[in-house]
C-alpha cells in the first residue's frame, strides 16, 4: 500500500527543496505531491489521476504563475467532491485583505510561511500532525 | 459700507430748527408780490397783501374772480401749460407801465406768479456777458482754491454784496469758509467753520430744491397771504418766500441784514453754498440770481470734472499699488507673506501709516499699529457690523479704548477677508490734529440751549478748538482699493486651494504608492532569503564537519546575516504598515501593558543583570493597545541594548506631567542629535549594536497617530530618557 499524501501547490524552488528536505527527514512517514502552477493546479483537481488517490490535505501558496492560490481555492471547493479537504493557505503575505479572502473562499487555515529554516523545521511537522491527525 | 456719521447719533441735539416748517411759512418778503392761481377754474384764490400797491394796479384783486383783466399781458393758458411739468418760468411784464419780471411755477393745481421790479438798466444783453464771463473764468483755473476765489470774485462783482463767502460742508454738515470776497473794513471769516446746526436740514433740503435764494431785508415787515380758502399753501419754490423768524434772529445776530444764497450741488447733494451778506438793505434782480445759480452750476461741473480726474489719477496709482500686490501674493507660498514682503505697497493702497493683516488666527503688523492685544480687542468690536467693509477717521467714536492709541490709529479701515469675518486687513492712520475756528463757541451754546423756544446763536465770536482724535478721512479712491483688494486676495486663495488639493492628492498617491511599493519589495525579498537560510542551514547539517574553521565561520556568517535582514525586513514592514493602519482606541492598564511587553522581551534570558523599574504612577491609558505595545517594545528594547553594557544597567519606566518616559543609564548620544535619531535608518551606533534603524521612526509614527509627542533628552556616558505624550482627548 502507498503512503498516504499531501498536495502542495508552491512554485519556489528553494521552498520546495527545503520542504521536501523536512518531509524527508521529519516527515518521512507521508508523501509529498508538489504542483508549480496554478493552471496545472486547477487541471490535477479535476483529473482522474487525482479523484483515484486524494490527498490528506492541501498546502497552497498564494503567489502562483498562471493562476494564483485564490483562484486554485475557488476551484479546489467548486469540486463537491473537495467539500471536505482541509486546505492551509501558505503565504509570506499578511495582508488583512488576503487572509480574509481566503476563510472567505473556504481555506481551513492561513499560515505565514516560516522565515527561516530552523522555524520552518519546527512548524511544519506541527501542521502536517495536526491537519493529518484531524482528518482521519 | 459703514460710515462714522450715520451709526452714531450726535450727543448734543441742536437740530431743533430742523422741526420749523418753513416752507409753509404763509407770508412773503416785502419787495415782491404774488397772486395764486387755481389751475382747474382759473380763479385767483390768494394774493399777497397790498399788491396794488406794488403793482399800482388801479382795482383791488379780487379773490375768486377768474384771472385776467388786470394782467393784460400775461397769458395765463400758456404759463400754466409751461410749467406742468414743474419748472418755474419767467416772462417780462409791463403792468401800469412798469416792466416787471413775472417767475410763476405750479404746485398741486396752483399756479404762483410771483412779481418783481424789473432793473431797466440790466437786461438779458447785460446778462449774456456776466454768463460768458462766468465761464471763461471759472474754465481756466488752475485749482480748486482759485476756483473758489474766482467765483466769490465774480459773485462780489456781479452783485456788489458786502461778503461773498464759499463755504464748504463736512460730512457732517458742518460748515467752513473757504474762499470769501469784502469790503476791506470787514473782518475776515476765511477758515470758519460753522457747525451743522447752523443750517438746518430743512434748510438744506430747500437750497437743493431751489438752488437759489434771496433775502432782501430782514427787518422789513412781510407780507401777509389773503386768502378766503384753507390750504395752507406750498411757498417753497417762491422767490419771495418769507425767512423764518429763526433765521432773521441768526443774520441779526450776525449783524446781517441781506442775503443771496446759491447751492453748490455736486453728486446730487449740498456740496458747499455761495453766501453773500450784506449789511444794509439789498435786492438783487432775477437776472442777477439767475447768474448766480448758473454759476454755482458752472463750479459744480468744473468741481466734478476736476475730482474725476483727482480721482482717476488717484485709481490709477493705486490699481499698480494692487498689482504689486497680487503680484507679491501669488508668487509666494502664502497670502500674508505676499501681502506683507514690502511694507510700502499695502500702506500705500490706503495711504496709511501701518497695517495688519489677520489670517488663520495670526496677527502680522507693519509699519505704525496699536499693540497687537488692542487689535484684537478692536476686531471684536468690528466683528458685529454685517458689512464686508468698516471704517472711520475718528476710532474713538467706536471704541471706548482706542485713546490711548489715537496717536498711531484715529483711522482704522478694515476690509474682511472671509465671509466668516475671520481673516481681516486692517489699515491705520495717524491722529492729525486740526485747529478749528468756529463762528461762535459751539459747547457753550450746546449748553445753553435747554429752553423749548427755537432759537438760533447769539454769538459769532471767533472761537478756536482742536480737532482731536481724527485722521485724515478714508476717501472713495481708499474704500474701493480694499474693496478690490479683498476680491483679489479671494481670487488669489480659491486658486491656491486648488493647488493645494491637487498637490495633495499627488501626494497621497505617490505615498500610497511608495507604501505598497516598500511593502510587495519586503515581501519578495523573503523568499530568496528563506532560501539563502536554509541552504546554509542544510550545509551546516550535513556538512559541517568537513568544513574547516573558517568555512565554519564563513555559515554561521550566512545564517546570522540572514536573521539580520530578516528583522530589517520586519521592521520596514511593520513601518509601511503603521502608515496605513487606523487606530483602535481602547481604555487599558499601562503598567499591565510594560508588564506584559517585558515578558514579551524575555529580559530575564536575554538581559539578565539589567534592573527594570516600575513606577506605580502608571494609571490607566487610551490608546491603541498593539500600537503602544510596539511602542513600548522598542523603546524598552532600545533602552535594555543601549545599558546591557554599562555597569548595574538600570531601565525606568514612568509618568511624569503626563508624559510617560523610558530612563536608561546606558551609553547616551549627543543632545544635538536628538531629533535625528527618530529618523528612517537614521543611527547613532555602529554595528556592535543590533538594529535596523527603524525602531524609534515606528515608535514615532505611533506617537502621532495618537496625535502626540515624542522626544529624548540624552547625555553621553550618562544615559537617555525618552518621553512621549499621547492626546487621548482628540483621539476619543
Amino acid at each position: 500500500m502507498k503512503k498516504p499524501h499531501i498536495l502542495c501547490i508552491e512554485d519556489n524552488p528553494n521552498d520546495i527543496a527545503l520542504m521536501e528536505r523536512v518531509f524527508q527527514k521529519l516527515i518521512s512517514d507521508l508523501e509529498v505531491q508538489f504542483i508549480t502552477n496554478g493552471q496545472e493546479a486547477i487541471e490535477f483537481l479535476k483529473s482522474e489521476k487525482y479523484k483515484a488517490r486524494k490527498p490528506k490535505f492541501i498546502l497552497l501558496d498564494i503567489k502562483l504563475p498562471k493562476a494564483n492560490g485564490l483562484e486554485v481555492l475557488k476551484a479546489v471547493r467548486a469540486d463537491h467532491g473537495n467539500s471536505q479537504i482541509p486546505v492551509i493557505m501558505l503565504s509570506s503575505s499578511d495582508r488583512v485583505d488576503e487572509i480574509e479572502k481566503s476563510y472567505k473562499l473556504g481555506c481551513n487555515s492561513f499560515i505565514e510561511k516560516p522565515k527561516n529554516f530552523i522555524a520552518l523545521k519546527k512548524r511544519l511537522p506541527l501542521i502536517v500532525e495536526y491537519w493529518y491527525h484531524n482528518n482521519i | 459700507m459703514i460710515s462714522a456719521s450715520s451709526l452714531f447719533p450726535k450727543q448734543v441735539d441742536l437740530n431743533a430748527c430742523d422741526k420749523e416748517e418753513i416752507q409753509f411759512i404763509q407770508n412773503i418778503q416785502d419787495h415782491g408780490a404774488l397772486v395764486i392761481i387755481e389751475v382747474t377754474s382759473n380763479r385767483v384764490v390768494a394774493k399777497s397783501e397790498s399788491i396794488e400797491k406794488h403793482l399800482s394796479l388801479k382795482q383791488t384783486l379780487i379773490l375768486d374772480k377768474p384771472f385776467g383783466e388786470e394782467f393784460a399781458d400775461l397769458d395765463l393758458q400758456k404759463m400754466i401749460d409751461l410749467t406742468s411739468f414743474g419748472k418755474p418760468k419767467f416772462d417780462v411784464v409791463t403792468i401800469a407801465n412798469r416792466q416787471f419780471t413775472a417767475i410763476y411755477h405750479q404746485v398741486e393745481k396752483h399756479l404762483f406768479v410771483e412779481f418783481e421790479l424789473a432793473n431797466p438798466s440790466k437786461g438779458t444783453y447785460n446778462q449774456q456777458a456776466e454768463l460768458s464771463e462766468i465761464f471763461a473764468q471759472l474754465h481756466t483755473v488752475d485749482t480748486d482754491a482759485d476756483m473758489c476765489n474766482t467765483a466769490a470774485k465774480l459773485i462780489k462783482n456781479f452783485t456788489g454784496y458786502d461778503r461773498v463767502m464759499i463755504y464748504k460742508f463736512d460730512e457732517d454738515w458742518n460748515g467752513t469758509v473757504i474762499s470769501e470776497e469784502k469790503n476791506a473794513s470787514m473782518e475776515s471769516w476765511l477758515g470758519v467753520k460753522y457747525p451743522a446746526t447752523d443750517i438746518p436740514q430743512q434748510a438744506r433740503r430747500l437750497f437743493l430744491k431751489q438752488g437759489v435764494r434771496l433775502i432782501g431785508n430782514i427787518n422789513s415787515k412781510p407780507l401777509n397771504i389773503i386768502t378766503n380758502s384753507k390750504i395752507r399753501f406750498d411757498l417753497s419754490n417762491c422767490e419771495f418766500r418769507s425767512v423764518s423768524p429763526v433765521h432773521i434772529e441768526y443774520l441779526s445776530n450776525m449783524e446781517v441784514t441781506a442775503t443771496l444764497t446759491a447751492a453748490i450741488i455736486y453728486k446730487e447733494q449740498l456740496w458747499g453754498l455761495i453766501a453773500c451778506h450784506n449789511t444794509t438793505p439789498k435786492v438783487v434782480d432775477y437776472y442777477q440770481r439767475s447768474s448766480c445759480k448758473f454759476l454755482a452750476q458752472v463750479f459744480s461741473a468744473q468741481l466734478g470734472l476736476r475730482s474725476s480726474n483727482t480721482v482717476l489719477e488717484k485709481i490709477n496709482n493705486k490699481n499698480r499699488v494692487r498689482a504689486t500686490l497680487v503680484e507679491q501674493m501669488s508668487s509666494s507660498t502664502n497670502i500674508v507673506d505676499g501681502l506683507t514682503l514690502k511694507e510700502a505697497p499695502l500702506l500705500n493702497l490706503v495711504e496709511a501709516s501701518g497695517a495688519a493683516v489677520y489670517f488663520d488666527g495670526v496677527l502680522k503688523r507693519i509699519g505704525d499699529t496699536p499693540p497687537e492685544t488692542a487689535i484684537l480687542e478692536l476686531l471684536r468690536n468690528i466683528n458685529n457690523t454685517e458689512n464686508d467693509l468698516f471704517y472711520t477717521h475718528n476710532a474713538s467714536q467706536y471704541f471706548k479704548n482706542s485713546e490711548t492709541y489715537k496717536e498711531i490709529a484715529s483711522g482704522v479701515l478694515c476690509a474682511f477677508i472671509s465671509r466668516s469675518k475671520a481673516d481681516v486687513i486692517l489699515w491705520f492712520r495717524p491722529e492729525k490734529l486740526k485747529n478749528v475756528i468756529w463762528g461762535g463757541n459751539i459747547e457753550l451754546e450746546a449748553k445753553n440751549h435747554t429752553d423749548e423756544r427755537i432759537s438760533p446763536r447769539k454769538s459769532f465770536k471767533k472761537w478756536a478748538s482742536q480737532q482731536k482724535g481724527c485722521s485724515e478721512p478714508w476717501d472713495d479712491a481708499d474704500l474701493s482699493a480694499a474693496v478690490e483688494l479683498k476680491k483679489n486676495i479671494s481670487e488669489i486663495i480659491l486658486k491656491k486651494y486648488d493647488e493645494i488639493k491637487k498637490l495633495n492628492e499627488n501626494l497621497k498617491n505617490a505615498y500610497n504608492e511608495l507604501e505598497s511599493f516598500s511593502y510587495s519589495v519586503s515581501h519578495d525579498l523573503r523568499a530568496p532569503l528563506r532560501g539563502i537560510d536554509g541552504f546554509a542551514q542544510i550545509l551546516k547539517e550535513d556538512y559541517y564537519q568537513s568544513l574547516d574553521a573558517y568555512g565554519k565561520s564563513a555559515i554561521n556568517t550566512i545564517i546570522k546575516s540572514t536573521n539580520k535582514m530578516n528583522t530589517l525586513i520586519d521592521d520596514i514592514l511593520s513601518f509601511s504598515g503603521l502608515g496605513k493602519k487606523s487606530i483602535n482606541v481602547s481604555l487599558f492598564k499601562f503598567d499591565r501593558l510594560v508588564i506584559d511587553v517585558i515578558q514579551f522581551i524575555n529580559t530575564k534570558t536575554l538581559y539578565p543583570h539589567s534592573i527594570i523599574n516600575i513606577e506605580p504612577n502608571l494609571g490607566k491609558i487610551k490608546g491603541d493597545r498593539p500600537m503602544i505595545f510596539q511602542l513600548m517594545y522598542n523603546l524598552i528594547t532600545n533602552g535594555l541594548k543601549y545599558s546591557a553594557e554599562c555597569n548595574k544597567p538600570k531601565i525606568t519606566i514612568g509618568k511624569e506631567n503626563e508624559c510617560y518616559y523610558v530612563r536608561d543609564n546606558g551609553i547616551g548620544f549627543n543632545q544635538k542629535h536628538a531629533n535625528k535619531i527618530f529618523g528612517v535608518f537614521n543611527r547613532l551606533v555602529g554595528d556592535e549594536y543590533e538594529g535596523s534603524g527603524i525602531g524609534l521612526s515606528i515608535s514615532k509614527r505611533v506617537v502621532e497617530k495618537h496625535q502626540g509627542k515624542i522626544w529624548a533628552i540624552s547625555e553621553e556616558g550618562v544615559g537617555s530618557t525618552f518621553y512621549f505624550s499621547i492626546n487621548d482627548l482628540l483621539i476619543e
